[in-house]
């Protein structure tokens, strides 16, 4: 489910890194008072240990446990959250596992949508009983998280399959794999409610309007990515270019007039451009590791 | 079935040291730029890969990062190993729109070869600890980094811990199929590493309070070498733009 | 009749680092041998690769007249035993009587046998009130017995023990050395304390600091303290 770089249109990975730097922000507000405990550090790892295991799923793709919403239920909504932030940025910063552009949108999708309707679901069914409702969490919460994926990837154009592709793919065999998610969540949580119940026990209660806040603004971000795309601010440096009116023939005829032999192809042209970009390249990496050296 | 599940177990942790045996023996030019450099032009190189689908432009940018990794003795190789699944799984998932646009799987997956390679070269480059003083002196939040930092050693810690464990399940395994599959103690055999983690993990935090455990700043001043790497990727960004 | 034999075995770790290097020896049956060398001579991993946990990087090891390989490596299990230093990284079932049962349920023991076994086992190593107890609860000394007792207890024809009575308390440590020394099998032990050596083994085996072996004979070594400060272990 992690979103490598590439998928997403810069618009829409850019919407989404501002929607989870706020609710980010509001989590990391609201456990400042808090020392990060050692469970938080234990369930970070094993969440991330569980996500390693990748399977196999038919139609090319994988799935994997993703743990947002037994970290909600294990640490509350907020250090769940973070935990779950830290372990994709860990991801993405040790093992290249999901891109650093599209960082906001794995955020979003797993740390976020997944924790917080995990945590608030195994709050509301926790009267029926914990592995019920734990179960239904994990279930939801690997789902939904899908479903954002599937949104996020289908409505960039670099990606060429549509929504139409991409919602179902995503959301059906997550909805699978879900029930082993809900499983996992379920044996968990109970098998540490009957060894160590207080782990259990110990979380603050979130606050109402910030809740509130949050569920807003998962609701509208689809529509938030929806207008950027409709803005289509992809593709800043091309436009750029266009205005700097660098059209692809003038570089090579103002740099290099020696080239610009009436019927040369213009395929020769930019090869010999890349060559002298490349040859210059590594004259400066050259000059990098003598300095590398001296230092 | 739990032939399989010991078998990915055992893949992932394999998988997993790879990655934490670090390259740094031989240290290269890029070892030796700022980690807060490095982030950044990271960003803009795989700004670079992904906003465009021209052909020359993003092979451009394959062949700087190539030249960036043989400079720096980082290995092909390795690189190749740790991006290949992505970049052909990329590249058979956009394949059935090659009838609609022939080099559209191929723009596609050089984008996504690039950026996964952009990625690399930080991360085979730097270590996790100059990543959290770098993030930590860019003004990310401290509890932020020191949660980073917290989750990191703890997967260390935890890796050893599955790792013993296999060691100890395979010097007792005495029969090709063993009875005690996972699954039938499944929840039970989960939440027990789960809770002698924990345990573990309680003393390390003990550990840690006797020791203190802050992330120490990058205090560290520009030098020469940043600035031609900075330069270098000013005029990447230029030629990028031009090409 | 040779039990264990290593032409030339190198071992690296992944990292590159030395675990030990070029090292020829030969166990016979019946032998009791101890392996001495200093904290990181290899002593653990020439340990690893005597049981077939390890493959070697360069050079050969066969025991039992195989060569482990993929298809005859439980074969080499059944009948060498090996039990680790750190009795927190060799045990991982729920409870101690899952430690002691766990490899015969493998080879399909029935009940009666099992139950037998256990009680045989449990009042050997007095472990009778702590066999529904999680092993990692357990103080040290009674770990290492738990680990010790749960290899016996398949009578495997090979003991392969890394410091079998560290961080072990003098009752314990009498217990589990009364229980070796009745031990019928081929023994090997590794360790740094040479007292335990001088009680168990007849054969000793000197490893150094370069990952190598020093120099082989019998319990002599153990007196040549001049030999031993060079090499690190006093």
């Amino acid at each position: 489910m992690h979103i490598p770089d590439s998928y997403l249109d810069i618009s829409v990975a850019i919407v989404f890194i501002l929607l989870s730097l706020s609710v980010l922000t509001l989590s990391l507000h609201r456990l400042k008072k808090e020392k990060l405990s050692s469970l938080f550090g234990i369930v970070a790892a094993a969440i991330f240990a569980a996500q390693m295991l990748n399977w196999p799923i038919p139609g090319g793709t994988s799935a994997h446990f993703v743990g947002g919403a037994l970290a909600g239920i294990l640490l509350g909504p907020y250090a769940g959250c973070l935990a779950m932030t830290v372990v994709l940025t860990i991801q993405a910063l040790v093992f290249g596992d999901g891109g650093l552009i599209a960082w906001g949108a794995n955020v979003w999708n797993m740390a976020i949508v997944g924790v917080f309707s995990g945590y608030y679901t195994y709050k509301a069914l926790e009267k029926f009983g914990k592995t019920f409702a734990s179960f239904i969490a994990g279930w939801l919460g690997i789902t939904l998280a899908a479903l954002f994926a599937g949104f996020e990837v289908g409505i960039s154009a670099s990606f060429k399959y549509g929504l139409q592709i991409t919602l179902p793919v995503m959301g059906i065999w997550h909805g699978i794999l879900g029930i082993v998610e809900g499983a996992i969540t379920a044996g968990v949580v109970s098998y540490i409610s009957s060894r160590r119940p207080e782990i259990l026990e110990n979380r603050a209660p979130a606050g109402k309007i910030a809740v509130l806040g949050i569920l807003v603004m998962v609701i509208l971000s689809p529509l938030f990515a929806y207008t950027a795309e409709l803005v289509n601010y992809s593709e800043p440096l091309e436009n750029a270019a266009e205005l700097l009116g660098l059209p692809d023939y003038s570089v090579y005829s103002g740099l290099l007039p020696d080239y610009t032999v009436p019927g040369l192809d213009p395929y020769f042209g930019t090869l010999i451009t890349g060559a002298i970009g490349t040859l210059v390249v590594l004259a400066l990496a050259y000059g990098m590791v003598k300095y590398a050296r001296n230092s | 079935m739990h032939v399989i599940l010991e078998k990915s177990l055992k893949e992932a942790s394999k998988y997993f040291q790879n990655f934490f045996i670090h390259e740094y023996s031989e240290k290269g030019a890029l070892h030796a730029v700022d980690a807060r450099i490095k982030i950044f032009t990271t960003l803009v190189l795989i700004f670079l890969s992904i906003s465009t689908f021209e052909p020359q432009k993003i092979i451009f940018i394959i062949l700087t990062l190539t030249a960036l990794a043989k400079l720096s003795k980082i290995s092909l190789k390795k690189i190749i190993t740790r991006i290949w699944l992505f970049s052909s799984f990329s590249f058979t998932i956009t394949l059935p729109l090659f009838f609609q646009d022939p080099l559209y799987p191929f723009l596609f997956t050089l984008r996504v070869i690039a950026s996964l390679t952009a990625i690399q070269l930080l991360i085979m480059s730097t270590s996790f600890s100059e990543i959290c003083s770098a993030l930590r002196s860019l003004h990310a939040p401290k509890i932020f980094v020191s949660a980073l930092w917290i989750a990191y050693r703890y997967i260390l810690l935890m890796f050893q811990e599955l790792i013993s464990i296999f060691m100890a399940r395979e010097s007792r395994r005495v029969a090709k199929g063993s009875h005690l599959d996972l699954w039938r103690k499944g929840g039970e055999s989960i939440g027990l590493f789960f809770i002698r983690s924990f345990e573990k993990a309680e003393r390390v935090q003990l550990a840690m309070l006797a020791r203190g455990d802050e992330i120490a700043y990058y205090r560290g001043r520009l030098r020469k070498v940043d600035f031609i790497y900075l330069l270098l990727l000013t005029f990447v960004v230029v030629w990028w733009v031009v090409i | 009749m040779k039990v264990i034999k290593t032409e030339r075995v190198s071992y690296w770790y992944p990292d590159g680092s030395i675990g030990i290097d070029d090292v020829s020896l030969e166990i016979k049956r019946g032998e009791r041998v101890g392996i001495i060398g200093a904290n990181g001579s290899g002593k653990s991993t020439l340990l690893f690769l005597l049981g077939g946990l390890l493959r070697p990087t360069k050079g050969r090891v066969e025991i039992l007249g195989m060569e482990p390989n993929k298809r005859n490596i439980e074969v080499i299990r059944r009948k060498v035993g090996i039990a680790f230093q750190n009795p927190d990284e060799f045990l991982f079932n729920p409870s101690v009587r899952d430690e002691l049962v766990y490899v015969p349920l493998q080879l399909n023991w029935d009940e009666k046998n099992l139950e037998r076994a256990v009680k045989k086992y449990s009042e050997l190593f007095s472990l009778e009130n702590f066999l529904d107890k999680p092993p990692f609860r357990l103080s040290g000394g009674e770990k290492k017995k738990v680990e010790i007792a749960s290899i016996l207890i398949y009578e495997p024809e090979v003991l392969l023990l890394d410091e079998p009575t560290s961080s072990v308390d003098g009752k314990s440590k009498r217990l589990i050395l009364k229980l070796l020394k009745d031990f019928e099998g081929t023994l090997v032990v590794a360790s740094h304390e040479t007292d335990i050596l001088r009680e168990l083994v007849d054969r000793i085996i000197l490893l150094n600091l370069d990952h190598k072996v020093e120099v082989e004979g019998g319990r002599e070594i153990l007196e040549d303290f001049e030999l031993l400060e060079e090499t690190g272990v006093l």
